[in-house]
């Protein structure tokens, strides 16, 4: 059985309450034939530069993969962040989005996927009104 | 896409077309066949006598959708039922969405058997989805009457959302006085913008209706509350597209570095 990390989305929990951040991963995991055997999220001052995580990785956790709640982690200064993504990739372990069912074991996934993730994160931008999400910016760093 | 066709969806809303690749649509639905023989245990061969009168298996409630969920997670995980229904349609989907499209994740799967009462009420797709998607419904067998599903024609339709904010009995009303069914032989589908009214009878013919329905949307066109990402698949892009993306990816890779420092 595969493990995993849970990795929350920390700006969201006003949103998407953390127990319900946790069910979602631990339906992703199941669907991946695995479970949840850690779990955490960012401060708010490291959403940006994803610290935390980055250390959790680099102390080379024997775990498949993470799975974070969304996409949106990964948006990033107003920019997607591919360079962590591959970032987690060369160091062999899966990424995961349960709230859009997304899988990306590999950096050729990656790449096959780099239209749609570019285009989520461009529209976003483009339609999402930033007021909608005020109140979570204003918590952010800048 | 001919002239009467584009002339027909500026005007209603909704346009029925002929299948471009009849091969591709008939081996779908033997495909389909295949797994619900397998999930019902029906001996026969014959897809048009099973799918009809499948409702003679009396199967109801929590045991249907069980079995329906099996068909529709099997078509999901091996048919790539949203890049078969674009082959079986390729011109038309174009002409209606342009050249980079995405393809909704899961396709719906409807048995809608005789005299069944949960029959889908009188809705709308868009919002929540984006007025920027095509619906394509797409028979697996024949339908007519209230076998089929019924629509408002897009100036009723426009008539009836300004209703609906503001009574909702007069909207059900106006929807049932103006709603047009919708007749479609196996080898046709109904292609339908997302913002029309529509909704399904109780089906008081004898024969049970099997049929898809799934949306298309251009990539870079406007999300409605269902997130790009979420809802669809990459299904094709254009030459330009492809070149554009891959020059993205190498800029977007560099950008990326300078912010993660």
């Amino acid at each position: 059985m595969k493990n995993y990390y849970s990795w929350i989305d920390t700006a969201f929990v006003k949103y998407v309450p953390q127990p319900l951040q946790h069910l979602a991963a631990n339906e992703q995991a199941k669907r991946l034939g695995g479970k949840i055997v850690f779990y955490n999220g960012e401060d708010f001052k490291t959403l940006n530069n994803h610290s935390v995580i980055k250390s959790k990785i680099e102390q080379k956790p024997e775990i498949d993969g993470i799975i974070f709640f969304t996409l949106k982690q990964f948006f990033n200064n107003g920019k997607l962040n591919l360079l962590f993504l591959k970032w987690i990739l060369e160091r062999g372990y899966e990424v995961h989005f349960s709230r859009e069912n997304v899988k990306i074991c590999s950096k050729e996934e990656l790449d096959t996927l780099f239209p749609l993730l570019y285009a989520t994160h461009h529209v976003t931008q483009r339609d999402e009104p930033r007021q909608v999400w005020k109140p979570i910016w204003n918590l952010m760093p800048n | 896409m001919n002239t009467i066709h584009e002339q027909n969806f500026l005007e209603h809303g909704f346009c029925i077309i002929d299948v471009e690749n009849i091969s591709k649509l008939t081996e779908l639905r033997e495909k389909i066949f295949q797994k619900a023989k397998e999930v019902i245990g029906y001996q026969g061969n014959n897809v048009e006598e099973f799918f009809n009168n499948f409702h003679n298996y009396h199967l109801e409630g929590a045991e249907l959708n069980e079995k329906r969920m099996s068909i529709i997670n099997y078509c999901t995980q091996n048919l790539d039922v949203g890049k078969t229904i674009y082959e079986i349609f390729p011109q038309t989907i174009i002409d209606f969405i342009g050249p980079d499209i995405v393809a909704q994740k899961t396709t719906n799967l409807v048995i809608q058997q005789p005299h069944d009462p949960n029959a889908e009420a009188l809705h709308r797709d868009s919002p929540a989805n984006s007025p920027f998607e095509i619906t394509v419904w797409l028979p697996l067998v024949d339908v007519y009457k209230t076998k089929s599903m019924y629509l408002l024609p897009l100036p009723h339709s426009k008539k009836a959302i300004e209703l609906l904010g503001e009574n909702y009995e007069a909207f059900v009303a106006f929807a049932k006085q103006h709603s047009q069914s919708i007749e479609i032989p196996f080898g046709k589908a109904l292609f339908f913008w997302q913002g029309l009214i529509h909704g399904v009878p109780v089906n008081v013919e004898n024969e049970t209706r099997w049929s898809l329905n799934i949306r298309y949307k251009n990539i870079f066109s406007p999300c409605g509350t269902k997130g790009l990402i979420e809802f669809f698949d990459m299904l094709r892009l254009s030459p330009l597209a492809k070149i554009a993306f891959e020059y993205e990816k190498k800029s977007y890779a560099q950008e990326t570095s300078e912010t993660s420092k």
